[in-house]
């Protein structure tokens, strides 16, 4: 007796559909699984002949042997048991093959036949939609996660006996016990609760953070914060994840995408609504922070794609995770190879960096700074040079006064600076339509040239500033963009010379 | 300097004083060093023994002992060595040696150079202050040092990082003859950071020390080493320094060795200046202006009878000395009493420009500046709302952060990294 089953996994950052076989002959009884699997997936028979027992079934005497293919794919991480158990069920003439066919089945299983989820299942689902199934089987609390995908119908699965119900059911058996699950992504996100984290209205004073956040949120622009401890960058950097725009459908889905392979998402969340907002402490290793593994599985750098990651300390992070930052920052995705080949995650996020000026921090204050020039040196040169010169703006934070503490705050609402964000974003779609770029951040040296072309008195402007504060080449090209942003937050289809005058405003070092 | 006066100073350094001792004791025979070094060692013990009694020094650290330790090295091999790197040495013993240093209490018996040493006929002004300066010190140094080294001043320094290297760079920029007395031998650049001007001194100026070849910067060194900073100068100048400092003992030597001492005041809030604010408090004179040391400088050149300071203010009123030395040296005072008034010219110049300016200035140029101090830097965020408030109108971040820019491309204020400015005069 021979059955054929289809499930699939997520290896690396991709999903495959894989053809679970399961053959049964006489001969000394015996259980093997192979198709270049690692013995962690090979566990798998142990837990569904012994869920089998447990629901009443005795399995069959003579050799079952289980082949998952195709036979080159490397099988680690990932858990078969469902599909599996469902493959030894019609070789025992349980189940009928055709009831199989056309039909993705997920799943792991306990010893008493209850089914558990597994991660990675949105993109698996995408995979099954794309590849033509109608149906997928997936467990109770993965569901909803694979009526996301959309295009397939969903059935939660409780246990072991619930699955063979279902797959002896008939057609309208099956319509009445389990309803299709519909979830509508652009409801989901409409009513995403809006309320941010943190609003920019709650915070004293701090006018050029907020400014620079503004200009940060717009066109995506990688920020670094300056200032000396208990100034507030933390609570900050909180308000730029609340002032950025909601995620778009297919933003949305890339991000949960990744949470779901990750397993990171939330019970009864099967979408990720919200910008992510990742705040790891600079003790990470590099591993968590990149991503990797002997089974590679996203990291931080990737669980806030699409949001923000905010490094607080940034001087005081290992070396070699700040050096991981540089692909990412340039490709908005982190490349992480393995003897067996590499492994692809995106990690399009915007970095928000906070530092102190020097390692007591409170430089220039020489009241109170007793740092020697070269420990100030030092200590600024910890964050790799390749990694700044993809910050486009650095703003000052400083201790805010009791005054300003105890006075009433009167700045914006997060709302109202959402406001003008949301248009400057409308103007960059509109200009990079049809092009590979989003953003103003992401523009080439090309598209800098084509769409922040300086008229007469502006370029005359760009020339003194060039020169008298000691611009390089990068300088320019940062500051060029960011004067975009500035310009289309005020609704200028030109550069004009006050944008270019607050975009020097947000360079690097002084003179 | 000979090969048998290296060897000396290897085996008994330079400012121990046991060397003068013996030198004294050989009734100042040129070529001491090499009778020394062939003598026999017995002898040699009990020269030593009463030259050193003599001198009223207590036998320490078994000088014969290292003498005939030094002398397993040969001489002419490191005397070769050394003036192959370019490296000249000269000795108590020689007429050539500066004149200032010899009458300090205890000169280095020998100097080592690369470039040229200080000349005795022209005066000689050191600037010391910390390492750790503020955009105030870091201004002061420029101006005292390129101004004073315009007028052809000599001007002497540790070359340390801070305010001694700003000096000393002012001062060569200005191209005026400057020199560095170092806490190592001459072959070391010591701290790397000022690399460019140690090259630029060897050049055009002069690298100093009492350290023979192959001596490492030691912290114990850097304390004796500012006594001959004080030493080859007529007048020492402390920029900028707190309480306690490293500067201070420069200070302390130059007390010692009857050094006038100019200091220039800063704010009484500001810890970075309360060094010099003590030492004016103590009786040193107010740095206020670079003419004010040009005429100390150029009146009281320190000379045997000078080392009193009772003595130097009396010198200080006498016109006839005054008038001679204007009739010999006619040329340089004409040059300097040129530059004094070009100086002068140029202040008020300045100071006029700067009201025109203010008073031309758009008002919210004005009101930024106003706002921002000429040493304390201050973020832009800070002095918003100081700033809306003059301007009777709120004030966004963006406008004032373009006015800054704008601002500084101007040269009317400065970023001095991070966000904060501050207004230049």
């Amino acid at each position: 007796m021979f059955s054929l089953v289809t499930s699939g996994a997520v290896i690396g950052a991709s999903s495959h559909l894989m053809q679970v076989e399961t053959d049964l002959s006489s001969g000394l009884p015996g259980f093997s699984m192979v198709g270049f699997v690692s013995e962690q997936v090979k566990e798998a028979g142990d837990r569904v002949r012994v869920s089998l027992r447990n629901c009443g079934y005795t399995l069959p005497t003579g050799k079952i042997t289980v082949n998952i293919a195709p036979a080159d794919l490397p099988k680690r991480g990932m858990v078969i048991d469902l599909p599996v158990a469902a493959g030894i069920l019609c070789c025992m003439g349980e189940l009928e093959q055709i009831s199989l066919d056309g039909v993705l089945i997920l799943g792991e299983l306990g010893l008493g036949g209850e089914v558990r989820p597994v991660r990675g299942v949105l993109p698996i689902v995408e995979e099954a939609v794309r590849c033509g199934f109608r149906t997928c089987l997936l467990p109770q609390g993965n569901v909803l996660e694979g009526a996301v995908a959309g295009g397939i119908r969903c059935v939660g699965i409780r246990d072991l006996p619930e699955m063979i119900s279902y797959l002896k059911a008939d057609p309208e058996e099956q319509a009445r016990r389990w309803p299709d699950r519909e979830i509508d992504v652009e409801q989901l996100l409409e009513t995403a609760d809006d309320a941010p984290p943190a609003d920019f209205a709650a915070v004293h004073g701090q006018e050029g953070v907020k400014r620079a956040m503004e200009i940060a949120a717009a066109g995506f622009h990688n920020l670094l914060m300056v200032g000396p401890p208990g100034s507030g960058k933390s609570m900050m950097a909180k308000c730029l994840a609340g002032i950025l725009p909601p995620l778009s459908r297919e933003e949305a889905l890339e991000v949960s995408r990744i949470y779901s392979i990750a397993g990171r998402l939330p019970e009864g969340e099967p979408l990720i609504t919200r910008r992510p907002f990742q705040a790891p402490h600079h003790s990470v290793t590099v591993k968590a922070f990149s991503g990797g593994g002997a089974v590679p599985v996203p990291g931080i750098i990737s669980l806030a794609h699409r949001g923000v990651l905010f490094l607080d300390e940034m001087p005081e992070f290992e070396k070699d995770a700040l050096n991981i930052l540089r692909q990412p920052m340039e490709d908005r995705r982190i490349v992480i190879s393995r003897a067996s080949g590499s492994v692809t995650f995106p990690a399009g996020f915007l970095l928000v960096g906070a530092a102190n000026p020097c390692p007591c921090g409170y430089y220039p204050d020489r009241n109170r700074c007793r740092c020697t020039q070269v420990e100030i040196e030092r200590y600024q040169k910890r964050i790799p040079g390749p990694v700044i010169d993809r910050i486009d703006l650095c703003v000052d934070v400083p201790r805010v006064p009791l005054d300003s503490i105890l006075g009433e705050a009167k700045g914006e609402s997060s709302a109202q600076i959402r406001g003008r964000i949301l248009e400057a974003r409308l103007r960059q779609k509109h200009r990079f339509a049809g092009t590979g770029t989003e953003f103003n951040a992401d523009m080439t040296n090309a598209q800098v040239e084509q769409y922040c072309h300086l008229g007469g008195p502006v370029k005359k402007l760009m020339k003194q500033i060039y020169e008298g504060l000691g611009l390089g080449a990068r300088g320019y090209t940062r500051m060029l963009k960011t004067a975009r942003t500035i310009a289309d937050l005020a609704g200028s289809a030109d550069i004009q010379e006050q944008h270019l005058a607050e975009a020097a405003g947000y360079r690097f070092g002084g003179q | 300097m000979t090969p048998y006066d290296l060897w000396l100073c290897y085996a008994l350094g330079s400012g121990s004083g046991t060397v003068r001792a013996l030198y004294e004791a050989m009734n100042r025979e040129p070529i001491f060093a090499e009778i020394l070094y062939h003598m026999n060692p017995e002898k040699r013990q009990r020269l030593l023994e009463t030259a050193l009694q003599d001198a009223g020094k207590s036998v320490r650290s078994d000088p014969e002992k290292r003498m005939k330790e030094a002398m397993t090295r040969d001489p002419d091999e490191l005397y070769e060595k050394m003036v192959s790197r370019g490296i000249h040495a000269i000795s108590l013993a020689d007429p050539g040696y500066p004149r200032r240093l010899r009458m300090i209490p205890d000169p280095p018996f020998f100097l080592f150079y690369i470039g040229r040493l200080p000349v005795d006929d022209r005066p000689s002004c050191a600037i010391v202050g910390s390492r750790q300066f503020t955009a105030y010190g870091k201004e002061m140094a420029e101006y005292f040092a390129g101004n004073l080294g315009a007028a052809g001043i000599q001007v002497i320094s540790g070359m340390a990082s801070g305010i001694d290297g700003i000096a000393g760079r002012a001062a060569l920029g200005a191209g005026g003859l400057s020199a560095a007395v170092l806490g190592s031998s001459v072959e070391f650049c010591y701290p790397k950071s000022n690399r460019d001007l140690y090259e630029s001194l060897s050049q055009r100026g002069g690298i100093l020390s009492e350290y023979p070849p192959g001596t490492e910067p030691v912290r114990g060194h850097f304390p004796a080493r500012n006594r001959i900073i004080s030493g080859l100068s007529d007048l020492v100048l402390v920029i900028e320094a707190r309480k306690q400092s490293g500067t201070r003992i420069t200070v302390d030597c130059a007390l010692e060795q009857g050094r006038e001492v100019y200091a220039v005041p800063g704010r009484v809030t500001d810890s970075t200046s309360s060094g010099c604010n003590e030492l004016l408090r103590d009786g040193a004179s107010p740095a206020i202006d670079a003419r004010d040391l040009l005429e100390t400088l150029l009146r009281t050149q320190v000379t045997d009878e000078t080392l009193q300071i009772q003595k130097r203010q009396q010198e200080r009123r006498n016109q006839t000395a005054k008038k001679e030395r204007q009739a010999d040296e006619a040329a340089p005072d004409e040059r300097t009493r040129a530059l004094m008034d070009s100086l002068q010219q140029k202040q008020k110049r300045l100071e006029s420009l700067h009201r025109q300016k203010l008073a031309a200035m758009p008002k919210l140029d004005a009101a930024l500046y106003g706002a921002l101090d000429t040493s304390t830097p201050k973020s832009l965020t800070d002095v918003l709302e100081g700033v809306s408030g003059q301007l009777g109108r709120r004030i966004s971040y963006s406008e004032l952060a373009g006015c800054a820019t704008l601002m500084s491309v101007r040269g009317e204020i400065r970023d001095i990294g991070f966000g904060k400015y501050i207004a230049l005069r």
